[in-house]
């Protein structure tokens, strides 16, 4: 639950969304909420607060398109 | 699903080829009816395609002038195009070449003309400097060599075995020296993979043709297409036939009186009889430069021989009996920059003989060489060179 | 010979395929006939053009490279630079040919697209996620024909995964549709409907005046989405025949709302490329180590470096300098202007909103094209 808290705090800080107002299946990119400099800013952050490194090159947009896929993306990084 | 599939491959297969031969039928059945006029004009696609001078040959009254350079000359009066307008010796000529058409170019024509030229009347000309060392130039050759032609040639089952030979290893040593020119694109990988195996076949060029076999067949077709298009729009453009007429009696001496006025106010800048355009150009102020600058040259050995005699090979083949026009040097030009008589007698000689083992007519105008106004420049006909001409096709044309 | 152009070629290409498509509908893998197609084309395509010695070197000299670093227990960071400075050396040299004209003798078709191949796998080989990558992975990899000459730009991790994914009859059957659709759709594109562009549009125009640069101007962007976007599809689909599925270059651009919605729908893979190689690598780096007070100037000093890259990448020539320049103004002008302008998200959203954004977009992308297209300078 720590990862997925932490990540929900980053991406309100980021966007600057409302507290709940990023809904688990929200699309970031579709709603303009995240661009290529969150997506370096979330995976910075990420990794400072977590201590999980995700090369964001080699992450497909498609991968990290709602809160709940960024945190199953960032899960499996933490896990290997 | 794989029935599927093979039903959907089938369709597509068959649906593009019903397509291909569709849009063939169209072209054929829409094409204008051929106009005579199309002849007095140089069109390119008359030397890179088969459909215009097919047509023309197929007219009763056509003849049929393959030439070079000469035939752009059409300022001058005489000219056969401009002498014949409107039909007035009751034939049409078709005129067939542009700069570097020389020997090989119409007989790659004329032997994928199939049998449509056979016991047409067709004249030939020849020009001087189509004799170098190398024959034709390999840029030159490229610029009027016609894929279409030679494909259909090669698939041509009137044409001897030897005779593809000779043409195809021509193609091949000439591609081959386009290549190694500097600055130059690649030539068409197909053809050249063609005549390498129709000049010498070896193991991997006969596997090499088996797999383009259906290629060449598919590009055949395709220029079939594009040389119907293209000759469409050419006759649509071409002006209406005149209504044919009696041939009219033609006072040559007169003719000759006309000819020559012209050519007088045409080369007043020059005392060569060279058209003033023309010494502007090329001479003018580097004439005492060109003083003896042929002092070295010579047409004593050619390989436009050889193509020479594969026209008239190619001719006897077709059962054509041609009129050859052996047109002379500039004699006072030629004297100045130093070919001097002996070299060009070798080269008239030359000639002579191989039209002669090949029983060929020839029009021998080489004893004209000092004759004033008998070209236009260094080497192209002129005034009276060209009624000359005009003459000679008149007897030829109903002559035997 | 000029790679999807030509009856020659499109016969040649029939014809090599036709294999691959008998092993897919067995469920055989592709992969090995794959590199044995990838290979006879580029010689029969290099040979012709005379360059396949050239390319041999030059594969010979990537594929060391690439070999070199993903065997490298941890390369330093000097030692990774160098790398990609020489994997990038036969590119600049043949870019450099503008200024010393002798070196136009390296001119090589496709080195752009196969050295931001063989630049993935160094620079992700110094991250250490490519260990110890098979000779025949990536030599296939870095030679894979069908996108060679035009992109799109591939993934190394995605292709692995393709070409060792199993494919079942119907999967294979239904990708194979798919490719022989793309490839008569990128035919009709790129050899029909730019060629009409060019022959009636843009060839009759005068080479002076305003009017005749401004109808240039639409001209050239029609004539080279059609013909880019033409030739991409035609690599992806003959990519689908070999069971890899290349990913798309172009997704209808003109209907692009702003600049970076443009730069995610034209030339998609160079950009997404350059974003995540380039961009994502700087701005992580400035963000890390605290480079800029505030840290979205890292993100506008990113899209100008990002955007320089993209032009020069095209040639070092004026007016590629200024195509890449200007359209690192226009990304950040975007960025700022979402930033600043607390409406343009609502604005965004209104329907005549989206119409004026469309326009405004579509005529400065359009005036990039005209830049890029050399007509001015």
């Amino acid at each position: 639950m720590k990862i997925e808290n932490e990540i929900m705090a980053i991406l309100n800080e980021l966007t600057g969304a409302e507290a709940g107002e990023l809904e688990p299946a929200l699309d970031l990119f579709e709603t303009g909420l995240l661009d290529s400099f969150g997506v370096v800013s979330l995976f910075v952050e990420i990794e400072e607060r977590l201590g999980v490194s995700v090369a964001a090159e080699t992450i497909l947009r498609d991968e990290i398109s709602t809160p709940e896929k960024i945190v199953r993306r960032v899960k499996r990084a933490a896990e290997c | 699903m794989l029935r599927r599939f093979f039903i959907g491959a089938a369709a597509l297969v068959i649906l593009s080829s019903v397509l291909l031969r569709g849009v063939y039928l169209y072209l054929s059945y829409s094409m204008p009816p051929y106009r005579g006029s199309v002849g007095s004009e140089n069109h390119n696609q008359k030397i890179t395609g088969l459909y215009l001078v097919k047509e023309s040959a197929k007219r009763e009254n056509s003849l049929i002038i393959y030439g070079s350079s000469e035939l752009r000359t059409l300022e001058i009066s005489t000219h056969p195009a401009n002498f014949f307008k409107g039909g007035r010796s009751g034939f049409q000529v078709n005129l067939v070449g542009r700069g570097s058409c020389q020997a090989l170019i119409h007989a790659i024509s004329i032997a994928a003309s199939g049998d449509s030229l056979t016991g047409k009347r067709v004249a030939l000309i020849t020009s001087p400097q189509s004799y170098a060392e190398e024959g034709i130039a390999p840029d030159m050759f490229m610029a009027n060599f016609s894929p279409q032609q030679y494909l259909e040639l090669i698939a041509a089952e009137d044409i001897p075995a030897e005779m593809k030979e000779y043409i195809s290893a021509r193609v091949e040593t000439l591609f081959f020296r386009y290549e190694n020119m500097a600055g130059v694109s690649p030539p068409d990988p197909a053809i050249k993979a063609l005549a390498s195996h129709a000049a010498s076949p070896t193991p991997l060029s006969s596997a090499l043709d088996v797999i383009l076999t259906p290629y060449y067949a598919l590009s055949r077709g395709l220029f079939d297409m594009k040389d119907l298009t293209l000759s469409a729009r050419i006759i649509k453009s071409a002006e209406e036939d005149a209504p044919r007429q009696p041939p009219e009696e033609i006072d040559w001496a007169a003719e000759e009186e006309t000819a020559i006025r012209e050519a007088e106010a045409m080369t007043s800048s020059n005392g060569f009889g060279i058209l003033d355009g023309y010494y502007a150009a090329n001479i003018g102020e580097r004439l005492s430069r060109l003083e003896n600058r042929d002092k070295n040259l010579s047409y004593s050995v050619s390989e436009e021989y050889g193509d020479l005699r594969l026209l008239f090979e190619v001719c006897r083949e077709k059962g054509i009996e041609p009129l050859f026009i052996h047109v002379p040097l500039h004699g006072a030009w030629s004297d100045y920059t130093g070919f001097l008589t002996e070299r060009r007698e070798e080269y008239y000689r030359n000639v002579n003989e191989i039209a002669k083992e090949y029983g060929i007519e020839v029009l021998d105008l080489t004893g004209r060489e000092y004759d004033e106004y008998f070209l236009c420049d260094v080497m192209h006909l002129g005034w009276r060179g060209w009624l000359e001409v005009d003459r000679a096709l008149i007897e030829y044309y109903y002559g035997g | 010979m000029t790679p999807f152009s030509g009856l020659l070629f499109f016969y040649l290409l029939g014809l090599l395929l036709l294999p691959a498509v008998v092993l897919g509908l067995l469920e055989k893998p592709l992969k090995h006939y794959g590199l044995l197609f990838t290979v006879v084309m580029l010689a029969i395509v290099f040979g012709i053009n005379g360059q396949l010695h050239l390319l041999i070197v030059f594969y010979l000299w990537q594929a060391g490279l690439c070999l070199i670093c993903s065997r490298l227990k941890s390369p330093s960071r000097a030692l990774s630079a160098l790398a990609v400075l020489l994997s990038l050396l036969p590119l600049i040299l043949i870019r450099l040919a503008v200024f010393f004209p002798s070196l136009g003798m390296f001119g090589l078709m496709g080195v752009s697209y196969m050295t931001f191949r063989a630049l993935q796998i160094i620079l992700e080989a110094r991250s250490g996620r490519l260990r110890r990558i098979p000779i025949f992975t990536l030599s296939y990899f870095l030679l894979f024909f069908p996108a060679v000459s035009s992109g799109p730009i591939d993934r190394y991790r995605r292709f692995e995964d393709d070409i060792s994914a199993f494919l079942n009859q119907e999967e294979y059957l239904r990708l194979l549709r798919r490719g022989v659709f793309k490839l008569m759709w990128g035919a009709f594109f790129a050899l029909g409907l730019s060629t009409l562009l060019w022959n009636l549009w843009l060839s009759p125009l005068p080479d002076k005046g305003f009017l005749p640069a401004v109808s240039y101007m639409y001209g050239y962007t029609f004539y080279l989405f059609f013909n880019f976007s033409g030739y991409s599809s035609m690599a992806i689909g003959a990519s689908y025949i070999l069971g890899v599925r290349l990913p798309e270059n172009f997704n209808m651009p003109f209907l692009s709302l702003d600049i970076k919605d443009f730069w995610s729908r034209w030339h998609m893979s160079l950009s997404a490329f350059l974003r995540d190689y380039v961009y994502t690598r700087f701005v992580r780096s400035c963000l890390k180590n605290k480079r800029f007070k505030n840290p979205r100037t890292a993100s506008y000093a990113g899209y100008f470096i990002n955007m320089a890259i993209m032009g020069g990448w095209h040639g070092f020539t004026l007016r590629y300098l200024i195509y890449g320049l200007y359209h690192g103004l226009l990304v950040s002008a975007n960025e700022a202007l979402e930033r600043g302008w607390k409406g343009f998200r609502p604005f965004r959203q209104k329907w005549w909103g989206q119409v004026i954004m469309a326009l405004a977009t579509f005529h400065l992308v359009s005036l990039g094209l005209l830049i890029f297209s050399g007509r001015l300078i």
